[in-house]
């Protein structure tokens, strides 16, 4: 009985983390945005700075090479294709194909 | 004859516009966030008795060197967003623009912070991308205040005093035959990303996406133009970090041709050297230049996430 309760707390322990992982990856929603004209670190500074902006948007990673803006927003926050287009366009960049995953 | 194709060309046309490289380019920092390592390193200025210092976006810290490299001390990490320009005023105040918040920040030489000011907006002194600062032998702090395409020019302690130039986008087949049929846009800007002030108190302004620096008086007067679009010697395809020698001649990083170039007092084209790569010598967009008072020139490698210095 001893045994399977410290088979039971060790399996709690190593499978924790994973939970907490998954309940992250649950909470935001990915969305990739091909970004026409990403070519410099001042750009691509700037359009992070403005997506950030946007009520809902969790982080922003930008792919200079892929010119790609990587967005996370919260899971349940409605941010739409429209209001993403337009904070990119005041960075000074034009939308392309918007992602969901 | 057959013809190169356009690739071949372009290589050709890169290394023949790579003049002079210096024998001994030396090299500090890998990419990492511990002491001496860097995340993104993005703009350089070297102060009083040759120390470095250096924004470090990522790791959101400025970080201090000694002229060799030698890793000093670190600060500013409960403080920065996004730490972008740095300068060191005629009193050893070390400068430093946050490109995210808006803000100014004045440090002493040990990191301990003085001042802060600024803020977001589109009135007069208010700031929408700080990218860069300069500091005059008079101790008037200049601003490139970038998506306002403006250089705002503030008391020490930030107050307004004037600012200058607007939104001008050259046309890019007039900026690569600038010198044939001279540009207009004078005193306008496209996204300018740098700010340096010469020994004769010039301001010197990155017009990035111009593909130009221009030249002012104190009082933002346009004096003259230096480069355009291009890939050849003196040309630039995005004219990133500048630091003007006690000479008076000038470097810029010229981020896509992944070099640095030099100009003469008189903004003749004296050399360029460069290439991508991770060699010493060779660069992944550089962003940033400083020159010491003994001439060595630093270079931020912003993509290879470490410094590179030479003596010309």
């Amino acid at each position: 009985m001893r045994t399977l309760r410290l088979l039971f707390i060790i399996g709690l322990l190593l499978t924790a983390p994973l939970t907490i992982v998954s309940a992250q990856d649950a909470a935001f929603q990915s969305v990739i945005i091909q970004v026409d004209g990403l070519s410099c670190p001042f750009c691509a500074y700037g359009l992070e700075k403005n997506l950030k902006k946007v009520a809902g948007v969790g982080s922003v990673d930008i792919d200079m090479k892929a010119g790609q803006a990587i967005v996370q927003i919260e899971q349940g926050v409605d941010v739409t294709d429209d209001t993403l287009r337009q904070a990119i366009k005041k960075a000074g960049f034009t939308a392309r194909n918007i992602t969901r995953k | 004859m057959r013809l190169p194709k356009l690739p071949g060309l372009l290589l050709a046309i890169s290394l023949a516009a790579c003049t002079n490289a210096p024998s001994d380019v030396r090299v500090w920092g890998v990419k990492g966030n511990g002491p001496g390592q860097f995340n993104e390193p993005f703009d350089i200025a070297v102060g009083q008795h040759g120390f470095v210092y250096v924004t470090d976006v990522r790791n959101q810290r400025v970080q201090k060197f000694g002229a060799g490299g030698e890793f000093l001390l670190a600060f500013g990490q409960d403080m920065f967003e996004k730490p972008a320009g740095i300068a060191v005023g005629p009193d050893g105040s070390i400068w430093v623009t946050d490109y995210d918040l808006d803000r100014v920040f004045r440090f002493d030489s040990k990191g301990k912070l003085l001042d802060a000011w600024g803020k977001a907006g589109d009135g007069p002194g208010d700031l929408d991308v700080p990218a860069d600062i300069a500091v005059d032998s008079r101790g008037f702090v200049y601003v490139v205040d970038e998506y306002h395409h403006r250089i705002q020019k503030f008391t020490p302690d930030g107050n307004l005093i004037l600012a200058w130039g607007r939104k001008g986008k050259v046309n890019v087949a007039l900026s690569a035959v600038n010198f044939l049929i001279p540009e207009d846009r004078e005193g306008e800007f496209y996204y300018p990303s740098r700010i340096a002030i010469g020994p004769d108190n010039r301001v010197y302004v990155s017009d990035a996406y111009n593909n130009r620096v221009q030249v002012f008086g104190t009082d933002g007067h346009f004096l003259r133009s230096i480069g355009g679009l291009g890939l050849w010697g003196g040309r630039f395809r995005i004219s990133s970090g500048l630091a003007v020698a006690a000479d008076g001649s000038l470097f810029v990083a010229d981020f896509y041709n992944n070099r640095i170039q030099h100009y003469g007092k008189n903004g003749s084209f004296l050399a360029a050297w460069g290439g991508k790569g991770r060699a010493p010598g060779q660069f992944s967009g550089p962003t940033g230049v400083g020159v010491g008072s003994n001439g060595s020139v630093f270079i931020t490698d912003w993509g290879n996430h470490r410094i590179q210095y030479f003596r010309p």
